[in-house]
């Protein structure tokens, strides 16, 4: 399993964005405290390698896939639903991806004022 | 020969101005509109203990100057143009005066790196949301990460808390009862710590 076929079983169709243009596998320049980072304008996402092998070598699939989806789906213009956890991958939340199409006050906020 | 001097004399005052001029710069950020971007984050923003157990370093110290914004990252097309812009990473001259968590060397100036700035086309300033950017001449509460390379690098929402005069709202005194309370939580317990070359315990 790579990050690559994770994240390819969400683009599945013709509408789908490039995935290579969308991905930056991150690991080495900065130590940082965050799993996924998406850039709204670029539609950019960053993911913590060292995070993601760390899911992948405990055989935490879900997870890894999970963050993948999650932070595509931002690079796409979906944002977080009024009802979503403060974090996917925390113990305590659920592992459904929790992001809406009706609410996009993010990537509108940005559009709008970029 | 006393052209050459006279010559050689300008010269140097435009270097002293250029050097006086990029300490003393300063950046309005309001000024700008804002272009938050959203991560998931391994600890739970919204709870202070969290946020001091995921730095490495939590100290009080004000910014002194703005030197440089560095873009790392950016993409280029095949024909050498940009596809892409580079993310910004703003370097600052911090004075401590104080360490909540860990050591760092206090009373002498050491540069930090904000994970954000100015986009590169200098229309807009990008960070986390629900954080801020930091202004020269202020003074904050700073949460930092050690980076592999020893320096520091402040990035996240919250990692810099204005302290205003006299500490009204005890900023300072809820970093140090978190600190005291603690959490790391268990998802930062494969990230690997580095220690700082400003830190007092720094051997190199």
């Amino acid at each position: 399993m790579d990050i690559y076929r994770c994240l390819s079983d969400f683009t599945t169709d013709e509408s789908a964005v490039d995935i290579y243009d969308v991905v930056e596998l991150y690991s080495s320049d900065h130590s940082v405290r965050y799993a996924g980072l998406t850039y709204f304008v670029e539609r950019k996402i960053e993911l913590n390698m060292e995070c993601f092998e760390e899911y992948i070598a405990s055989a935490n699939y879900n997870k890894a896939t999970n963050v993948c989806a999650h932070e595509l789906a931002h690079a796409m213009a979906l944002s977080h639903n009024h009802t979503d956890t403060t974090s996917i991958i925390q113990p305590f939340a659920t592992s459904v991806i929790t992001l809406s199409d009706t609410d996009k006050r993010s990537i509108s906020y940005v559009l709008n004022n970029y | 020969m006393k052209y050459l001097k006279v010559v050689l004399l300008i010269i140097i005052v435009i270097i002293v101005c250029a050097s006086l001029a990029s300490c003393s710069k300063s950046i309005d950020w309001s000024k700008y509109p804002a272009i938050p971007s959203e991560a998931l984050f391994l600890y739970n923003t919204g709870d202070l203990r969290e946020c001091v157990g995921a730095a490495d370093y939590v100290f009080v110290a004000k910014v002194v100057s703005l030197d440089e914004t560095v873009y790392e990252r950016e993409r280029f097309n095949e024909d050498g143009t940009s596809r892409m812009d580079g993310i910004p990473y703003t370097h600052f001259t911090v004075i401590l005066s104080q360490n909540i968590k860990g050591s760092l060397i206090i009373g002498e100036p050491i540069p930090i790196v904000k994970h954000g700035g100015l986009n590169q086309k200098k229309s807009a300033v990008w960070y986390f949301e629900g954080d801020s950017m930091p202004y020269v001449g202020k003074t904050y509460v700073f949460s930092a990460i050690g980076q592999k390379d020893g320096s520091l690098l402040i990035s996240g929402p919250r990692t810099n808390i204005l302290v205003e005069k006299g500490d009204p709202d005890g900023v300072i005194s809820s970093f140090e009862e978190a600190y005291a309370n603690e959490v790391v939580n268990e998802e930062l317990a494969f990230v690997k710590r580095h220690i700082s070359k400003y830190d007092v315990n720094y051997e190199g």
